[in-house]
């Protein structure tokens, strides 16, 4: 037989390819790390009221761009050129890839899409016909953002969604009339938002923490004066700080004691902040306007708030804002959930209600009656225990409200901040409005004894 | 022939690859089954080699560790005295160097060592030998041993030097010992498992914080004891309670003797756990004594972060601070207790039952939080207050805080393996919060020293069905698990369910539940059941309970169907035949169930009873909850059988101590 000297070279260079390929793959780093990737807003799209209290989700001809960072940005390039508007740019975990919202032409509604860095491929991930804002990653790879809400009676306001990446399963998880805006992700696998309520009067914006499945929403910061809308996305740091901008200033709370930890980071004569994202080695880059400028650009703070020398960029036609670097983080928790979609009602149960902070003298035995509010209705109401609890069946994924009476049907305290169950949730409260760095009393509340009242429809 | 051959190679072929897949797929469900459902890349290894503790496999695959427990300091600063648990040893560390000087042998299951007055001897608490070794540190020979209760732990001097006080865990009674004499004077009795001991300064107190709750009923808030002994006439001053607080593991009194501080954790057992936010399982803190005997309760954590399983508390010698030790999350807080003095002093009562719940509260009294090494443990520090030393249980390490700057500044190796087997990775996330959410409790904290804490818990949340926690020693053939045995191991015990119901947050990882299970299964073990004669042998009244509970006909001659005898259902190394059965024990709040019969190995040590803990004794079994002999026929016992029978319950230890009575068949149904 003789000796086939191209098809064994042929074959050995094939093998050889390979191996080189397969280790080039295994350490192949990724490109775009350390890029930073920003919206441009145009100065003249946004009036001072808007850019205070931070309305630009809808504006046109915003553009997400990507650049290196040196000194100062280089090698500027704009992403979304193909769009009318684009925003609000997240880069995944893995840092291979960004979500954002964005408007294809200028008469579409805003979607959420994904961009993979690498071949710069673009794919539309929400095919809702409402405007989705406000994209964040979650740790299993799913996508929670604000969708608007249009009920009938003319109600407008935005609702937390999750849905695939591949845009599969879009669930709604926050049931309330609210503006649910900014949602980002904690170290501990919970969203944190802003929330304001919009009916039946407005109130003031604050931050509130849920579940991934939307499931025990909770209070986690409330600003103390009332500056209306203009609250950031939250972002936590690797230092146990929860850091957002309020009206201009940079505000620093602590993760583990949030309502009351506020510290501002910055003098107001260091300039009015728009974004914050946390970098390594307790610096942050942030989007901001300093007294001598006239537009939002962006620069390297430390925890100390002394800004760095090492950085800083602006335009003079665009405000920057919203910046991320592209970079791996460390995946948060990702949480059990117990959400069956198969069932209708979940259970709520209130340990004490006349367990109270709010300021209203009720005396202890005082409240009778507990009296569940819908919407527009009363949806029941139950007594309460001798030891002031109550335990109640709710409709699932519905708004609800309550009210203490007394008894002579007098209101007491309430109506409550709204609140929602989630199907299978189990929740219970401490008491009405309490104190919420009080843990329970460790007993049996009587209500839970028995079935649990239907609130149902 | 060799068409022949190439046949007999593909048959061959095709045969294992036949038998690979029939195989590989009978393994795929037998891993679904024994996991709960969910397809699980654990392999045979995982259940039929990790967790094995004797053979080949088990000596190759794993290490003998220190686990370091407890140590003093000697009055010079000079040296270090350090109990190594699991070694039987109590090892000196050379304080200038930092190094290890001796390792000297001591008893079985050491917990503590004291030095006496003169630091020529230290006394050594052999937990697993109800003993006390006096060791002279100068020759590090023992001296002397001397009786003492069951399950010595903590001690301390009097003042004066004459006497050594030792809380006797097991045996729930304290134990007075003439230093002179060498020998107990007086065995008083203490709250429930007590543990840590600490003697007033004035020579005047001292005082024995308990482990567990005294029994209280069931759905009923736990009580747990701290024990005040007049150091004078060494009787029981006064018995006060801790309300809705029990494991509180060490207790310490300040220089000038105002206060007593114990550490201790606060479960909300009672409350139906439908989250975890807010502290709604379990949290953890400490407890105040006044030397006018007002008592309060401070917590040590934060609305969003917890601080579990606090274990050992010093107080500087100047009076104003305090280091706890967090197991549970490796850190030592740094108390300021001039704050805490003015707190509780300016409190109403309804402020201080208001502040035993008060998660923000902290941040007013804890001014440093200092990050140590796996598992801090015991902590001393040194006379003039300088350093405080901290006990790394799972390190096999010392950490050296300097109290000036409340950092860590060195770091004293105790000489245990440096190869870290996946036993010992387990023991590290047993011992650690990190997989519950917020770090809120770790598995220690419902079962201290891998036993079980004593309470009932609220895990459904619906207000019913509460369920008695369960050992977790020598769980090694012992399936299923759980009460109403749904569990076929421990891998679905602690899988994704165990996440959504308790840890309320990312399950365990493949690698990190095989290192888990393989410490559950391996390393934690009953201690030796010391209720019987010296050398093993039960006593007269042991043995009467024996025939009762082997008997098959009752007292007045009827035969007892096979099914109501005590040693069908409750016989073997563990005394369980692992079926279900109703044993007419279901309560009001009950779903309707039979539940697997439990073992009883070192049963004496497990109360309160049954699935909801509502018997308080082993005897109220069937004083109470027996009315009609569904769990066995008692009712037409005296009570001096009943009595014996229950002598002979406490009397059974860990499956490694059982011996088959051959006399006896089971399937026969006599002797």
């Amino acid at each position: 037989m003789q000796y086939n000297y191209w098809k064994y070279s042929l074959l050995s260079g094939i093998f050889f390819l390979s191996i080189a390929c397969f280790f080039s793959a295994c350490n192949s780093k990724n490109s775009f790390a350390g890029k930073v990737v920003f919206t441009q807003l145009p100065i003249n799209n946004l009036n001072d009221d808007q850019l205070a209290q931070m309305d630009w989700k809808y504006l046109p001809e915003m553009n997400i761009v990507m650049a290196n960072m040196e000194s100062t940005l280089e090698n500027i390039e704009v992403l979304t050129k193909d769009f009318y508007s684009a925003r609000a740019p997240e880069v995944n975990f893995d840092g291979e890839s960004m979500v954002f919202s964005g408007q294809k032409d200028e008469n579409d509604t805003w979607q959420i899409w994904t961009l993979k860095f690498n071949g710069l491929e673009f794919s539309q991930v929400t095919q809702s016909g409402k405007d989705c804002t406000d994209p964040t990653w979650l740790p299993d790879g799913r996508i929670a953002f604000s969708q608007l809400i249009e009920e009938e009676n003319g109600l407008k306001y935005h609702a937390l969604f999750t849905i695939g990446s591949d845009g599969c399963c879009e669930q709604r998880i926050s049931f309330q009339p609210h503006e649910d805006l900014n949602a980002s992700v904690m170290n501990d696998g919970r969203i944190i938002f802003t929330s304001r309520q919009v009916y039946p009067e407005n109130g003031r914006t604050k931050y509130l923490v849920m579940r991934p499945d939307g499931t025990k929403a909770e209070l986690f910061y409330l600003p103390e004066d009332n500056y209306g809308k203009s609250l950031s996305d939250a972002v936590e740091d690797d230092n146990g700080n929860v850091l957002f901008t309020n009206s201009g200033r940079l505000i620093s709370i602590k993760f583990s004691h949030p309502l009351h930890s506020k510290y501002d980071l910055l003098q107001m004569n260091q300039g009015s902040v728009m974004s914050v994202f946390p970098m390594d080695q307790n610096q942050y880059l942030l989007s901001i306007k300093k007294p001598t400028e006239h537009s939002f650009g962006l620069s390297v703070f430390s925890l100390n708030g002394n800004e760095s020398n090492d950085f800083y960029y602006s335009n003079a036609e665009f405000n920057l804002v919203e910046p991320v670097i592209i970079m791996q983080r460390e995946l948060p928790k990702k949480l059990p959930t117990r959400v069956n979609m198969e069932l209708e009602s979940g259970h709520f149960f209130c340990m004490n209600s006349d367990n109270s902070d709010i300021d209203i003298d009720v005396q202890s035995g005082e409240t009778a009656k507990i009296q569940v509010l819908g919407l527009d209705t009363i949806l029941g109401e139950t007594a309460v225990e001798e030891d002031g609890s109550f335990y109640v069946e709710l409709e699932a994924d519905q708004p609800v409200r309550f009210q203490t009476l007394n008894g002579a049907g007098e209101i007491l305290r309430g109506p409550s901040s709204w609140m929602w169950i989630r199907p299978n949730e189990r929740r219970g409260c401490t008491g009405c409005h309490a104190d919420r760095e009080i843990a329970p009393e460790n007993v049996v509340p009587k209500a839970i004894e028995k079935q649990p009242v239907a609130m149902v429809k | 022939m060799k068409k022949k051959r190439i046949y007999l190679v593909v048959i061959f072929i095709f045969i294992i690859g036949v038998g690979f897949t029939a195989l590989h797929k009978w393994s795929v469900e037998h891993v679904i089954y024994m996991t709960g459902g969910v397809p699980h890349p654990i392999g045979c290894i995982s259940c039929h080699v990790y967790p094995e503790r004797e053979g080949l496999a088990a000596n190759l695959l794993n290490e003998d560790y220190l686990s370091p427990l407890n140590a003093s300091v000697s009055s010079d600063g000079s040296r270090l005295y350090v109990i190594a648990q699991e070694a039987d040893l109590l090892i000196e560390v050379d304080l200038k160097t930092n190094k290890v000087l001796s390792n000297i042998k001591v008893g079985r299951r050491p917990h503590s060592v004291m030095l006496s007055p003169d630091q020529k001897i230290a006394y050594v608490s052999n937990q697993w030998a109800n003993n006390i070794y006096l060791i002279d540190l100068v020759s590090h020979q023992v001296l002397d041993s001397i009786i003492t209760g069951g399950g010595p732990a903590c001690m301390d001097l009097s003042v004066d030097g004459k006497n050594l006080y030792v809380a006797n865990t097991y045996t729930n009674n304290i134990s007075v010992i003439d230093l002179l004499q060498k020998q107990e004077i007086k065995r008083l009795h203490g709250g429930n498992f007590p543990t840590g001991v600490a003697a007033s300064p004035s020579g005047n107190f001292v005082f024995v914080s308990s482990q567990r709750s005294l029994p209280v009923g069931s759905r009923t808030e736990p009580q747990t004891e701290i024990t005040i002994l007049n150091a004078h006439t060494n009787r029981v001053e006064v018995r006060r309670n801790y309300t809705s607080a029990h494991i509180m593991e060490n207790v310490a009194v300040t220089p000038d003797g105002d206060m007593a501080i114990v550490t201790l954790v606060r479960p909300k057992n009672l409350v139906p756990s439908a989250q975890i936010e807010q502290g709604w399982m379990i949290n953890h803190g400490i407890g105040v004594i006044f030397n006018n005997g007002e008592m309060a309760q401070l917590l040590l954590d934060e609305p969003n972060a917890f601080y579990p399983d606090p274990y050992d508390v010093v107080i500087h010698p100047n009076g104003n601070y305090a280091y706890v030790s967090h197991s549970g999350v490796n850190i030592v807080s740094v108390l300021d207790l001039d704050v805490i003095r003015e707190l509780i002093n300016n409190a109403s009562e309804s402020e201080l039952r208001m502040y035993a719940n008060h998660l923000g509260l902290s941040n007013k009294y804890v001014v440093a939080r200092i990050k140590t090494g796996a598992n801090p443990k015991g902590l001393a520090i040194s006379p003039d207050g300088k350093f405080v030393y901290v006990i790394e249980r799972m390190e096999d390490h010392v950490s050296v805080i300097d109290t000036d700057i409340n950092e860590v500044i060195n770091s004293i190796d105790l000489g245990g393996p440096k190869r870290i087997t996946l036993t010992r990775k387990g023991g590290k996330l047993f011992n650690n919060a990190g997989h519950t959410f917020h770090n809120q409790y770790s598995c220690y904290t419902c079962h201290p020293d891998g036993h079980e804490d004593g309470l009932t818990y609220d895990l459904t949340g619906s207000g019913r069905d509460f369920a008695n926690v369960q050992t977790l020693r020598d769980l090694n053939g012992t399936a299923p698990f759980k009460w109403i045995g749904t569990n076929q191991s421990v891998y679905k015990q602690c899988g994704m369910r165990f996440s959504m119901f308790v840890t309320r947050t990312e399950s365990f990882s493949p690698e990190d539940l095989d290192a888990v299970v393989a410490y559950i299964m391996r390393e934690l073990t009953h201690p030796p059941n010391l209720n019987r004669l010296p050398h093993g042998e039960l006593t007269e009244a042991q043995k009467r309970g024996k025939e009762i509970y082997e008997r098959t006909m009752t007292t007045d001659g009827r035969e007892i169907p096979e099914k109501d005898r005590c040693i069908t259902c409750h016989n073997g190394p563990n005394y369980s035949n692992y079926q279900m059965a109703d044993v007419g024990t279901l309560k009001e709040y009950d779903s309707p169930t039979m539940f697997d019969a439990p073992n009883l190995n070192n049963v004496y040590e497990s109360a309160p009873y049954l699935h909801d803990g509502s018997a308080a004794t082993l005897e109220e079994i069937w004083t109470k909850f027996n009315p009609d002999d569904q769990h066995g026929y008692a009712n037409d016992m005296t009570k001096d059988q009943l009595n014996d029978l229950v002598e002979y319950l406490k009397s059974l230890g860990a499956a490694r101590y059982y011996v088959e009575d051959i006399n006896y068949n089971v399937n026969k149904g006599h002797l």
